[in-house]
């Protein structure tokens, strides 16, 4: 009885020993893996944060409107009346056939003019 | 368990003790206090294993709790919350959440001196690798007793990499987070700067200094890049074209006082805001404050309108300049007749506008403009807010010169928030520059028909008066012209001007005003060298409500439809000879 007893104690012990060390070791583990993953979080945080800031600074309008000159020369600031609401967009086109074929020419005549390159560009439009 | 039996049963259990007592007292009454003993230690064993047993279940149940059912939230949070207790300052955006002012990680050199081996040869060779650094203030700081000075802040990558390069002991880097404006000078003057701790010492920046420190969540402005962008450009080609010493430009939505654009010229780069003039960083928009013309006069024909002491019909007498305590009042392209109200305003007749102050009184005036928020200094959230300069001794003097905004120093601001509040259904909202906080209610100051009326004389003076040059085709452009002459040192001077142009759009049901400002502009063979308002300022804001109208979602409209025609005609406004009854003569 003493011996079984003894036994079961032992057994119990050990199994907690073991146990615990266990888990103290595989807790440190895991934070060790939580502080890198907070850290390659952190250092993505920043990349991102550091491209937003790239994409702002790289849209400025003043820049935006220099390269429009440079590669879309032909384009123009739309005049009012190339300005409609979507309702009455229907209207508008049967109202001015004239109008839409010579602007659809002026596209073509555009885009012949523009050299392989800034084509395509302009075709990603 | 044995131990604690032993040590309690001691006195008893001893052999000698119980054979001793076995001959005189019988066995069983020796044995009583024993057995006693023992169950009370058993007793109080059971309690305590009770106890201890409890406690031990308890401490299980919250690691098994911890382990397994609630564990990870609890943890994450802390970890979460261990996180975000990093100070980094808050993002700042526009409108539509493009970011206009953020930070960037940047390394900053210092110094340990006592590991520094050969201060002044380390000193060379840093000011020879970085610029702006002076080598004998170098060396001087790396000879210092001390464990730690800067050397120099917020390094690009490739500096960083030189200073490495040179291979000095007793150097390191310390990363930093520098404020970064990507838009640069663009919206200067709103956003402020910060020092070099990252405290925000200007602008926004400033007003909001805790708030950006503390929350992490971006603040979003009113303001639009794209709309601040077009007036900018505007205003410095107009600048330039017109040699002008400053301009100021405003854009308000007219029903919440939201600021979509804001621009003083000139201005400066907030990222090295050190680098330019004191003078370039005063905000002209919302600290200057400046007598503004004759753009007062839409806010003394809506005050007169408002107090029932003229109608559209009534007129008067412009044939001879008012005097009064010593000054004559006149008009500079007068008409020399007799003047319908929609007259006075369109052809910008001091005059006119001197007797309609008059008549309305200077105790009413001051009421109104109370209201309109132009006796105080505007609410917008930024510290470079001008007081306005307003008469000691509100006279019949003061009251005329006022109605043509002469007497009375205001911000381009509070004019612009004036005149929304005329034009947009009578309601005044204080002006903001943050998105939330738009004062959507507002504050009632003129009633519905004067704001219609006045809709109508704007739409008239840029259909047929001095504002011609603003108008938009299709986007039914109404306004004011305003040029104020100058205080020299010898009273006004006549050739410095403060031009201006208050616009509103669409003036059916307006949205926005546009507000453009030069100051000291000049003529040219364009403008047949005038300077004047309609001249200078009025092409600007005709010129940037063409661009900005598309980005605000504001559809043009074919302006001859017969509806739109009606809504914004005064009919009959020219001279009748039975039309013309005084104002003057009914008011007495």
């Amino acid at each position: 009885m003493k011996a079984l007893s003894l036994t079961v104690w032992l057994t119990l012990a050990t199994m907690t020993g073991y146990a615990m060390f266990h888990i103290t070791f595989e807790v440190e583990r895991l934070e060790a893996e939580l502080r890198d993953v907070n850290k390659l979080t952190e250092k993505e945080k920043d990349e991102i944060h550091h491209l937003r800031a790239e994409w702002s600074y790289l849209n400025r309008p003043n820049r935006l409107a220099e390269l429009t000159k440079k590669w879309l020369p032909s384009w123009t600031p739309p005049k009012t009346n190339q300005i409609t609401r979507m309702d009455q967009l229907s209207e508008k086109i049967s109202g001015s056939d004239a109008t839409a074929a010579t602007g659809a020419a002026h596209i073509a005549k555009t885009e012949h003019r523009l050299k392989k390159p800034e084509r395509q560009r302009y075709a990603e439009h | 368990m044995q131990n604690i039996n032993k040590r309690k049963g001691y006195p008893f259990i001893r052999s000698g003790d119980v054979n001793k007592s076995a001959g005189a007292k019988s066995i069983n009454e020796s044995y009583r206090p024993f057995h006693a003993a023992i169950e009370t230690g058993r007793t109080r064993l059971l309690i305590t294993a009770t106890v201890v047993g409890l406690t031990f279940i308890a401490v299980g149940a919250k690691v098994v709790d911890l382990a397994m059912l609630h564990g990870d939230q609890k943890v994450a949070k802390k970890h979460a919350t261990a996180q975000s207790s990093k100070v980094t300052r808050a993002d700042i955006v526009d409108r539509n959440g493009n970011v206009v002012a953020t930070n960037l990680t940047m390394a900053s050199l210092f110094a340990d001196p006592r590991n520094v081996l050969e201060p002044n040869k380390a000193a060379v060779l840093l000011a020879k690798t970085l610029p702006g650094l002076d080598r004998k203030k170098v060396a001087a700081l790396l000879k210092r007793k001390r464990k730690f000075v800067w050397i120099k802040r917020h390094l690009t990558p490739r500096q960083q990499q030189a200073v490495n390069q040179l291979g000095i002991p007793g150097l390191d880097f310390r990363r930093e987070r520098k404020r970064f404006y990507p838009h640069g000078a663009l919206m200067a003057h709103s956003l402020g700067y910060v020092d070099i701790d990252n405290r925000g010492i200007a602008g926004i920046e400033k007003h909001f200094n805790g708030r950006l420190g503390s929350d992490h969540e971006p603040l979003k402005l009113s303001l639009d890049l794209r709309v601040q962008h077009k007036l900018r450009i505007a205003l410095a080609e107009a600048m330039y074209r017109h040699r002008a010493a400053g301009a100021a430009g405003i854009v308000m939505d007219v029903t919440n006082g939201q600021v979509i654009a804001m621009v003083s010229a000139p201005d400066f780069d907030p990222n090295d805001p050190g680098k330019t003039p004191a003078g370039r960083r005063f905000n002209k928009a919302s600290q200057g404050v400046y007598e503004l013309g004759s753009t007062f006069k839409i806010l003394t024909a809506a005050i007169a309108l408002d107090a029932g002491i003229v109608t559209l019909r009534n007129g008067y007498d412009a044939t001879k300049p008012i005097k009064i305590s010593g000054f004559t009042i006149n008009d500079h392209y007068g008409k020399r007749r007799w003047l319908s109200v929609p007259e006075i305003f369109i052809y910008s007749s001091n005059i006119g506008a001197g007797h309609m102050a008059l008549d309305t009184g200077a105790k009413t005036q001051k009421a109104y403009l109370r209201k309109l928020g132009l006796l105080h200094r505007a609410a917008i959230e930024l510290p470079e807010v001008g007081t306005p300069i307003v008469p000691a001794n509100w006279r019949r003097t003061q009251t005329v010169t006022i109605a043509f905004g002469h007497g009375i120093s205001v911000s381009p601001l509070q004019l612009t928030a004036a005149v929304a509040a005329s034009i947009n259904g009578g309601i005044f909202h204080e002006p903001t520059i943050v998105k939330d906080n738009g004062d959507e209610n507002g504050k009632r100051v003129f009633t519905a028909a004067t704001s219609k009326k006045m809709r109508q004389l704007l739409r008239l003076s840029v259909l047929e008066g001095t504002g011609k040059a603003a108008a938009a085709q299709g986007y039914l452009v109404g306004g004011k012209t305003g040029s104020a002459e100058k205080r020299g040192a010898g009273g006004y001077d006549k050739d410095l001007l403060i031009s201006s142009f208050v616009g509103v759009f669409p003036m059916t049901k307006p949205r926005y005003v546009v507000f453009a400002m030069l100051d000291e502009p000049v003529g040219t063979e364009e403008t047949k060298f005038h300077a004047t308002g309609g001249w200078v300022a009025a092409p600007i804001v005709g010129k940037v409500i063409k661009q900005i109208a598309p980005l605000l979602n504001v559809v043009p409209v074919d302006e001859g439809t017969p509806s739109i025609r009606k809504a914004l005609t005064i009919r009959s406004y020219k001279p009748t000879p039975e039309a013309r009854t005084l104002a003057s003569f009914r008011a007495h």
